[in-house]
């Protein structure tokens, strides 16, 4: 049998791509989604929620669950973020397909 | 049945046509003008007072002080090999050109035409000119046919039944086995140096030590054809387009022979069977005019018409020596064509145009910083539910 080594596994010059960027979201509505999301000091109102779904993941490990929104804002840009059910934080991330 | 008929040492028989004088004395066959000056080839004469093929030309001539040198004419040669190559399709409709010198015949269905299969030799034998001294062999396979022409003299036939192979096989070199040259070496250094020897070996011994060529080998040494032995693969008869330009005046300048170029290219291309259309291989050659010629075969990427042969034939002729005095030029286009377009590449313009100075430049970066500070993306997990583990940065190391 091989004995753990105990060392950090090393993933070289790795840099993970797209890594969330925590946001300011705040009121609530009925679907979970904000009301306001904060972009570059300026709060921009939710015009509306195109699209949302939860990803639940790693439960035998560190476990992740997100609640994401594709969110048009009334300045025309569309913004996704996920409001971390675990941490209870929001975060900005594109999430492609 | 599978008949070989061999012309040993064809380009020295074929110069020996032009000067039949010669035959009998001691020769050389030293290269094209222009070329490193070494034996190419020698007559049995030669060989019996110590010239190999391969030695220098001054060597030869300080080893045999009278011998005598012939120059390679590889127009004449192709000539004589196409002559063969149709007086034996005269005969059978399976003929195979080999190495220059050698063509396979299937006699198979001509035994009411040609008769027995010694008489069929006898009839492929009288189709060549008989000063090229060729013979026949005739076995079930072409290596066998091929063992046995070279085993027996000129202008005659050695018939091998089907039989008897194996036994008449045995006692060959066994570096007559169409095998890589460093192969044949390691045979001779591991004592197997007839094919009889190689044969004592079980076959699989042969296959686990040489792989399929070690097999096949034995096979071809114990007298098994497998389907590329056994069958002649005729020689696809494909349209030709010639053009000769016979020069006013001798041409030994580099500008006067892309003119003379691109005149004989005009003159291929007026031809009605290449109106429209475009080649993939051009062969041209310079007839010198002490008698010997000179040739260069050009195969294009891409089907070209007349201004970019020309143009391209100029390019390769800018860097070679010309050959000698030229008193004729031929050309001769194949691989005729009816292109119309050429496709471009989609992305020809996202390639890097200058790697090298990239790359040095990461290499500076990276003695200056430690590491490569160039990233490149690379998937990670890309299937993932996750957006960040799907790509990640890795460093760039050139």
């Amino acid at each position: 049998m091989v004995t753990n080594p105990r060392a950090p596994a090393r993933a070289g010059e790795l840099r993970a791509l797209n890594q969330p960027v925590p946001v300011q979201a705040f009121g609530q509505r009925p679907d979970g989604a904000p009301r306001v999301v904060v972009e570059r000091g300026r709060q921009v109102q939710v015009e509306e929620v195109c699209d949302t779904w939860l990803v639940e993941d790693e439960w035998w490990r560190k476990p992740i669950c997100r609640l994401y929104f594709r969110l048009l804002l009334t300045n025309g840009v569309i913004r996704t973020v996920y409001h971390d059910l675990v941490e209870d934080q929001w975060y900005a991330q594109e999430y492609g397909t | 049945m599978i008949a070989c008929v061999l012309v040993p040492h064809f380009s020295l028989r074929v110069a020996l046509l032009v000067r039949p004088e010669l035959d009998g004395i001691p020769l050389v066959l030293g290269p094209p003008a222009g070329q490193r000056a070494q034996v190419i080839d020698c007559s049995p004469e030669a060989t019996g007072r110590g010239i190999r093929p391969g030695m220098s030309l001054r060597e030869a001539a300080a080893l045999v002080p009278d011998l005598v040198m012939v120059e390679r004419d590889p127009a004449h040669e192709s000539d004589v090999a196409a002559e063969m190559l149709a007086s034996l399709a005269d005969l059978s409709p399976l003929v195979e050109a080999g190495v220059p010198g050698r063509c396979y015949v299937d006699l198979s269905g001509t035994e009411r035409l040609l008769g027995a299969p010694v008489v069929a030799g006898e009839h492929l034998l009288a189709a060549i000119t008989p000063a090229l001294r060729p013979r026949v062999g005739i076995a079930p396979g072409k290596f066998a046919a091929w063992a046995a022409a070279r085993q027996t003299r000129s202008g005659a036939v050695q018939h091998i039944p089907a039989p008897d192979v194996p036994t008449r096989l045995a006692t060959l070199p066994a570096s007559w086995l169409p095998l890589a040259p460093e192969t044949g070496l390691l045979l001779d250094q591991l004592g197997l140096r007839t094919l009889g020897a190689v044969v004592s070996l079980p076959k699989s011994a042969m296959a686990a030590r040489f792989g399929p060529a070690g097999e096949r080998a034995w096979r071809l040494a114990v007298g098994q054809s497998d389907t590329t032995d056994a069958t002649v693969y005729p020689t696809p008869q494909t349209p030709i387009v010639t053009a000769r330009l016979d020069l006013p005046a001798p041409v030994t300048s580099r500008d006067a022979l892309f003119v003379a170029v691109d005149r004989v290219v005009q003159r291929a291309f007026r031809r009605p069977e290449l109106r429209g259309r475009a080649v993939r291989q051009a062969r041209l050659r310079a007839h010198l005019e002490d008698g010997t010629s000179w040739e260069r075969v050009l195969a294009q990427r891409e089907p070209v018409n007349a201004k970019r042969l020309a143009r391209g034939i100029a390019l390769r002729l800018e860097s070679i020596e010309i050959p000698g005095i030229i008193a004729a030029l031929s050309l001769e286009l194949t691989g005729i064509t009816s292109a119309v377009a050429r496709q471009e590449l989609l992305l020809a313009d996202w390639r890097p145009r200058r790697p090298q100075p990239l790359v040095e430049a990461i290499r500076q970066l990276k003695q200056r910083y430690g590491a490569s500070p160039i990233y490149r993306i690379t998937e990670v997990e890309p299937w993932s539910r996750i957006p960040e583990r799907r790509h990640a940065l890795v460093s760039f190391e050139p």
